[in-house]
């Protein structure tokens, strides 16, 4: 499904140039469950900006859902994001001025010709948020707007979905209900990469991947294998 | 999508941003408004003339008897009676008066004209009377002393019905009304008296029988006016009269005008067309004006939602979805902006029909054309905001979407150019280095922030420079009239008098009491000529030969000396640019030559410049006394200045001037130095009007970019205030930010507005107003008005942030990551 070959990302800042990624090869199937762990500055969010095409690796080639998206036309890039990924933000990014319902109802309308369309405030329910839908997000906290921008994901139904540390604003049972969904999501044969540095989750993950300093360092399912979501604790 | 999802949401941005919002359409509103108030100039003035002179039923064909000739009124109106094609026959008898209109210490005394009008039947029925103020004349007035005055010389000398008027002989009228008939709407050489202007010629309407009676003529008339049948050829007409003419009277000399001829009424028609493109560049320059600032504005608004755009990008939103909130906040700003604009613009026609109003009193004077002009300036006023909402758009989408997510607003990666900050030393704690760090580190936003003042800047140098500049070349030409000897009387005589003529030495002997009367007096000669240039193209002459050894009064001059025993000639400065002469190069003058007694024939004469003399009229050039003999003048004089004695008033010497024989005109020089207001003073008093709106909307426009700066930092202000920051201090770095924003603006706005002077002034006005040298001036107070705006305010524009920073919710504002 998601295919990195020889990814580097480069920042020149003057005479220093920062390494963000280095040499990133690696491959994974529909339908898998891969969390990607990391310290701070290790090039995770990179990592989830290339794979979305936000962003353009300095080198390399990046396939998703069969689409080379490193030599793909800026128009066919809007469509990419529109049709194949899904990104949950670590800094949210909702739309400040309009009511977590309509930040949800905005992508379901991009999407007005999709059959089974869920309702934006049945999405909300499902994160945890159905009292909420009315307010604005300088009205939530800080775990409430991520919810938001998870439902947001969510509703998109898009087949590859990427969470930029969905559970770092979130309390321990809030966080797992958040797993919760996510997996489900993956069950349902979508794609699934979670960003994290909280090595706990990693434990319930299909595959976990570990960078450092832009580099891989370890690519594999959990050591202690696979957990169930009831183990978790932090 | 649902139209009503997009509808509530812009409506939400447009209500976030309200001031700004409403500022930006009233800066539309006042440029689409002046445009279209402005616009179709020559179309209204045209309507209005052509319905104008058909309710006054101009006449079509007008006879003036010779000088001094008159006819018994009913056996002419039976000669003229059934002639082909002539519908109507009105006679009138038109006699020369002095006006004494003076009134608590003030002398009203001029020259003037009786017109005595055939009242009979509600007549005159042609060239009709059109009353301003007061009562109109009738049937019953046929005998009556009910004068009807000039509009405009009683508007100018403030006179209203009531007040007491005399004419000649010291015979008192009853003054009922102020009004004019279509042929006397301004004074023009030879439609008044000699070298006299509205101000200086007062026209009055009364009965013809009263008249006569007045002027001991009875039955007698010399003016006939005639209204044709529809298609009624004037030349037949013509060569009809004339033959009736040579039938009856053929000893009358008559001359005949053609209403097509008519001085008056060409030049109505002439100044409806010349002025509309002075008018086009004033409305231009604020469409031009209004529409720069609206779209730096209206893009600042979108451009502070600038990371909202990459997150659209960032969820696949389509591009022509992303452009549509943008859009429809544009359309926002377009639709308050217009709707305004449709009130300013009726506000704006209507105040401009009426000065014309008083200027030229018709019955008729609207502007139904607004409309016309409000539709091409609306769509302007339309697409600006709509545009300007994309450009950033547009900016936005050719970045990745994370630069557009994650760089924030305007800022550019990398720091924009703060690394420029090592170069420029600057004292004190890093939070003093903050606002030249802000301007530095997004370049663009701070390039937007000057561009908008520096465009309120240029507005309000542009309008108030060229206001100043008529006011200066005002005060430049009255000046040089009035600078010294104020008290002097210019008189011209009937003809050419020796100078040592019995005539002149009766003048300089008059006595008042027992006592001279003039202190001294300077004869002198006028002589009209004309320039010639290189291709042949001629321009007037108006030649003053005087005595410079003797004269008190001497023009001044700007360069080079008077002509001293030897050949020579000063010309004004406007002349000398536009025949490319300088001190030193000789100019082409074609002069009259005296031949007989009365006869002249022009013959061209090179003349050495010696002088360059600082009359902004081009036309007024001097000579020496003693070169007379170029035209065979010499020994002869035709003016006279006078100087009163020792406690004589100028009025006393007028008084006693009007009444001695030989006298052609005697003027004050005070009225003379009136006459250059007069040239310009349309264009003056509407400038002066249309003066409030720019500095109205210059204040809109710099107050705004600068108020959308504070704003598109208020997440940064929040973090400092959540570091402790006092407002004070916070407050102030805005200020120090906005004062070298608004300086910069403001020197940028005065070198464009600058050049939109001079542009106007040397490509523009000097081409509608050929005969009048404009030296470019900005006065002092402009300058003064434009640093306000553009550094005091726009500097001091964060204060009124203050009490939002005070109820600031902090948490709230740093809580969203938009
Ligand atoms: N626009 C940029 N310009 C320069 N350097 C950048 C830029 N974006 C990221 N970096 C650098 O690239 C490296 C990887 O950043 P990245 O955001 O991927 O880290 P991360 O693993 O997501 O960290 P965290 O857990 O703190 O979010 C960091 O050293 C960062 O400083
Ligand atoms: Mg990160």
């Amino acid at each position: 499904m998601i295919t990195l070959e020889h990814v580097s990302k480069k920042y020149a800042m003057g005479a220093v140039t920062v390494t963000a990624l280095n040499d990133v090869s690696l491959c994974i199937k529909e339908g898998e469950f891969v969390v990607v762990l990391g310290p701070s500055g290790s090039g995770k969010t990179t990592l989830l900006n290339m794979v979305s095409a936000l962003d353009i690796p300095t080198s390399g080639k990046i396939t998703v859902a069969g689409k080379d998206i490193t030599a793909m036309s800026r128009m066919k890039q809007f469509d990419f994001r529109r049709n194949t990924v899904s990104f949950i933000f670590q800094s949210f990014n909702l739309f400040p001025s309009l009511t977590a319902e309509e930040n949800v109802q905005f992508v379901l309308d991009m999407y007005a010709h999709r059959s089974n369309q869920p309702r934006a405030q049945a999405v909300l329910e499902s994160v945890g948020l159905g009292l909420r839908y009315k307010h604005f997000p300088h009205e939530l906290s800080g775990g409430e707007q991520q919810r938001v921008a998870i439902a947001r994901a969510l509703a998109t139904g898009n087949p590859v979905l990427l969470a930029d540390e969905p559970t770092g604003e979130l309390d321990f049972k809030t966080g797992v209900q958040i797993l919760h969904l996510l997996m489900a999501q993956a069950g349902n044969g979508r794609t699934v990469l979670v960003v994290t540095h909280n090595r706990e989750i990693s434990r319930i993950a299909d595959r976990v991947i570990e960078l450092s300093s832009g580099e891989i360092v370890r690519d594999g399912a959990p050591e202690a294998g696979k957990a169930p979501i009831a183990d978790l604790h932090w | 999508m649902k139209l009503k999802f997009w509808l509530r949401w812009s409506y939400r941005d447009a209500r976030e941003h309200w001031l700004q919002v409403l500022a930006i359409a009233l800066i539309l509103a006042l440029g689409t408004g002046v445009y279209s108030g402005f616009g179709k100039q020559k179309e209204w003035r045209i309507e209005s003339l052509d319905k104008s002179f058909a309710m006054l039923a101009m006449y079509d064909l007008h006879m003036e008897l010779t000088d001094g000739s008159y006819l018994e009124g009913p056996a002419l109106e039976a000669a003229l009676a059934h002639i082909e094609g002539v519908a109507m026959v009105e006679t009138r008898l038109l006699v020369p008066t002095l006006i004494d209109a003076s009134k608590g210490g003030e002398t009203i005394l001029y020259p003037g004209r009786l017109v005595g009008l055939d009242l009979s039947n509600g007549g005159p029925h042609i060239n009709k009377l059109n009353i301003t103020e007061g009562a109109r004349l009738s049937e019953a007035d046929i005998n009556s002393n009910r004068v009807v005055i000039d509009h405009l010389f009683t508007s100018y000398r403030k006179l209203s019905p009531g007040d007491t008027v005399k004419i000649a002989g010291d015979f008192e009228l009853d003054f009922v009304g102020r009004g004019q008939t279509p042929e006397n709407l301004m004074i023009m050489p030879g439609t008044g008296g000699f070298m006299e202007n509205e101000n200086t010629f007062a026209i009055m309407y009364m009965s013809r029988a009263s008249v006569q009676r007045l002027s001991g003529r009875a039955g007698l008339v010399n003016d006939v006016v005639f209204l044709f049948n529809k298609n009624t050829d004037p030349d037949a007409v013509i060569a009809e009269i004339n033959k009736v003419m040579a039938a009856n009277f053929a000893d009358t000399g008559f001359n005949l005008t053609k209403k097509t001829d008519d001085k008056v009424y060409n030049a109505m028609y002439t100044d409806a067309r010349g002025d509309q493109r002075f008018w086009n560049i004033i409305a231009g320059l604020f469409l031009f004006g209004a529409a720069m600032a609206t779209f730096n504005l209206a893009g600042r608004i979108v451009e502070s939602q600038r990371r909202q755009i990459g997150i659209g990008m960032a969820l696949g939103v389509k591009r022509p979805l992303l452009a549509l909130r943008p859009i429809l906040l544009g359309l926002q700003i377009a639709l308050i902006g217009t709707i305004f604009g449709l009130a300013v613009g009726y506000i704006f026609s209507q105040a401009i029909a009426g000065i014309f109003d008083d200027f030229y009193p018709l019955p008729y004077w609207r502007n139904p054309f607004f409309i016309e002009s409000y539709i091409n300036a609306s769509i302007v006023g339309l697409i600006v905001p709509v545009v300007a909402t994309l450009f950033p758009v547009w900016r936005a989408v050719r970045v990745q979407p994370i630069d557009a997510i994650q760089t924030g607003y305007l800022v550019a990666k990398g720091g924009g150019l703060s690394y420029l900050m090592e170069y420029v030393p600057v004292p004190g704690k890093s939070y003093m280095q903050m606002p030249f760090r802000n301007i530095l580190r997004s370049p663009w936003r701070s390039l937007l922030t000057m561009l908008g003042v520096s465009i309120a800047i240029m507005l309000l140098i542009a309008m108030s420079g060229i206001l100043d500049t008529f006011q200066r070349t005002i005060h430049q030409g009255s000046d040089f009239y009035i600078k010294s000897q104020p008290n002097r009387l210019n008189v011209v005589l009937d003809t050419f008098y020796p100078i040592n003529s019995e005539r002149i030495s009766q003048i300089q002997a008059l006595e008042q009491d027992g006592q001279p009367l003039f202190s001294k007096v300077d004869v002198g000669l006028i002589m009209v000529g004309e320039y010639v240039n290189h291709d042949d193209e001629e321009m007037l002459a108006v030649i003053d030969l005087f005595d410079p050894e003797t004269a008190l009064w001497q023009p001044t001059l700007k360069e080079g000396q008077l002509p001293d025993g030897q050949r020579g000639i000063v010309i004004s400065e406007k002349a000398a640019d536009d025949l490319g002469v300088e001190v030193g190069d000789t100019v082409r003058v074609a002069l009259p030559i005296r031949e007989g007694l009365l006869s002249y024939r022009m013959e061209e004469t090179d003349i050495p410049v010696v002088g360059i003399h600082d009359n902004p009229l081009r036309m007024q050039a001097y000579m020496s006394l003693n070169q007379a003999d170029l035209m065979n003048m010499q020994g002869l004089a035709n003016t006279l200045t006078l100087y009163p004695a020792k406690g004589v008033t100028t009025e006393e010497m007028r008084r006693v001037m009007f009444a001695q024989p030989g006298v052609a005109s005697v003027q004050l020089v005070s009225d003379i130095a009136s006459s250059f207001e007069e040239a310009i003073e349309i264009f003056n008093v509407v400038m002066m009007m249309i003066q409030g709106v720019v500095v109205i909307l210059a204040f809109l426009i710099a107050f705004n970019s600068t108020s959308i700066n504070v704003d598109e930092r208020v997440r940064e202000i929040a973090t400092m205030f959540a570091f402790g920051l006092p407002i004070r201090t916070v407050i102030r770095m805005q200020v120090v930010e906005n004062l070298i924003t608004g300086l910069i603006g403001t020197i940028l706005g005065v070198l464009f507005g600058y050049f939109a002077i001079v542009w106007m002034v040397k490509g523009q006005v000097a081409d509608m107003i050929p005969d009048i040298q404009f030296d470019i001036h900005i006065a002092l107070a402009t300058f003064v008005t434009a640093s306000v705006l553009g550094i005091v305010v726009v500097g001091l524009t964060p204060l009124l942030s203050i009490r939002k920073f005070l109820r600031m919710d902090i948490p709230s504002t740093l809580r969203v990551m938009e």
